[in-house]
């Protein structure tokens, strides 16, 4: 009779598939997009819905990945084809629920759960990074390079500027990207 | 504390470049301001998405990869559930629109526009200067008998094409000194697909749309390593699919690092923005300026004389 394995040699056994990067991470969101999109548009979704939906998930992933919190069992691209259909079944129903019930107790739909904190984390560097999109290039290179650490002085000589006009541009066009971003409605939902 | 004041304190904060007495007012007021705090938590999440390279980068790859997928032609779409209402709309405006061309058909001063824009959609019997590329996009969708109006005097696409010339791609890299190095080069895998896509272009139009396709998809995902020359690469094979918008901001990106591509990459940029649509218009003609008076280049003299064609058409 074939000896029964423990759990420990089981596990050994299970292939490890390593972290995916942001290059295995967008080829993932390629392959499972018409399946994704199949499942949005099948439940009440649009394809603008299943656009946001896919990249929060990459997001997501890719932030799970860089806290060491990933655990991959199966190809990047089943994990985040499994974890969009889970979210979105998700947020058609807190949209009903929020439809139904008025917001006496907003706090009572707060979320608490830490996956879907990473999610609504995910949706806010989305949302962060189409606002910065849309500053005018200068703006965007500024604000770029002034969060990567480069020196106020070194980004004034990249961009041909004054280093007193530097540092006056970068507090503007960050209080630019600051006001678009908490002009979207979408803002709201995620602070 | 006006709004640009305080964020020069929160930023100060952030940095970690306050002294301890006024960090200390920082942080009491992050506790007993919610509104303060909301500032304070969105210049932090700013901070740390503009910071990380990698997560600015994958999310603007995912955006023109869904672009991509989107528009470009021969890709499989989802199927869609279609409702009945969607059924009886699509069924209202397709009877319109004949209805439309009829009327237009029996007005001979009356012609409809010829589209322009991010879709690969061929308007060449009314422009008597089409390239290769026209007929990829769109093989055969235009019929001979359909009446098509002559282009606004805003749209440039077919002008801006008939200045478009691939370039010639070695089909190994190795000739060009390029430093890009990856086993079984993804440079190299490149070069080979845009160049078997070149090469049966005129002789299969669907086959060489398919190969663009596979070109499109390997160099979005290449590692940052071969990023540069891969976005070259992309640029152009999203230029013959017609993804125009795509293309200028891949041009673009070459166009701002220092790399043997670079000054091309400006030309083919304006290219791009003025086969885009009439709203790019003001930025092609800037960029051809730029090129116009600048120092002497490879489209120097080209960008001279298209941009006496613009201002007079």
């Amino acid at each position: 009779m074939p000896k029964k394995r423990s759990k420990s040699e089981q596990n050994d056994k299970v292939k490890v598939i390593p972290e995916p990067g942001p290059s295995e991470l967008v080829r993932a969101a390629a392959e499972c997009e018409p399946a994704v999109f199949a499942h949005v548009l099948a439940n009440s979704g649009t394809r603008e819905d299943a656009e946001d939906l896919l990249h929060d998930a990459v997001l997501t992933m890719h932030n799970l990945a860089k806290k060491g919190k990933l655990n991959l069992k199966a190809s990047p691209g089943a994990y985040l084809l499994g974890i969009c259909k889970n979210e979105w079944l998700h947020r058609l129903r807190e949209k009903k629920r929020h439809q139904q019930v008025t917001n006496q107790h907003p706090v009572e739909y707060k979320a608490e759960d830490p996956a879907e904190a990473e999610w609504r984390q995910a949706e806010l560097h989305r949302l962060c990074v189409e606002k910065l999109d849309e500053l005018d290039e200068p703006c965007r290179r500024l604000i770029e390079l002034d969060c990567q650490g480069v020196s106020l002085k070194e980004i004034a000589r990249q961009l041909n500027y004054s280093y007193d006009y530097v540092r006056q541009k970068k507090l503007d066009c960050l209080a630019r990207l600051m006001r678009l971003i908490r002009e979207d409605k979408r803002y709201k939902d995620l602070i | 504390m006006d709004e640009i004041q305080k964020i020069a304190w929160i930023d100060c904060y952030l940095r970690g470049d306050l002294e301890e007495d006024e960090k200390e007012r920082f942080e009491a007021q992050y506790r007993n301001d919610p509104e303060f705090a909301k500032e304070v938590d969105l210049l932090r999440e700013i901070r740390d998405v503009a910071g990380n390279k990698d997560l600015l980068a994958l999310s603007r790859n995912l955006k023109s990869t869904f672009k991509s997928l989107d528009t470009a032609p021969g890709t499989l779409k989802p199927s869609k559930l279609i409702s009945l209402p969607l059924i009886l709309a699509a069924a209202a405006a397709i009877t319109l629109v004949i209805a439309a061309v009829y009327w237009f058909r029996t007005d001979p001063g009356e012609r409809p526009l010829a589209p322009v824009a991010d879709q690969p959609k061929g308007i060449q019997h009314s422009i008597e200067q089409t390239s290769p590329g026209d007929s990829i996009n769109n093989p055969g969708s235009i019929s001979p008998d359909r009446p098509i109006k002559p282009p606004s005097e805003k749209n440039y696409l077919a002008l801006a094409r008939s200045y478009y010339k691939s370039p010639d791609f070695p089909a190994d890299n190795t000739q060009r000194g390029n430093v890009d190095t990856f086993p079984q080069s993804v440079i190299q895998q490149l070069y080979q697909l845009y160049a078997e896509a070149l090469r049966i272009q005129s002789a299969n139009p669907q086959k060489a749309s398919e190969t663009f396709q596979k070109a499109l998809a390997l160099s979005t995902s290449a590692p940052d390593s071969v990023s540069r020359m891969a976005r070259y690469l992309s640029a152009h094979t999203r230029y013959q699919l017609g993804l125009y918008d795509s293309a200028a901001r891949d041009f673009e990106f070459v166009s701002k690092v220092d790399n043997p591509e670079q000054n091309k990459a400006k030309w083919y940029q304006a290219l791009c923005l003025l086969s885009s649509g009439s709203e790019k218009n003001s930025q092609a003609r800037k960029l051809l300026e730029e090129i116009a008076t600048g120092p002497s280049s490879a489209h120097k003299s080209a960008a001279q004389e298209l941009l006496a064609k613009i201002q007079f058409r």
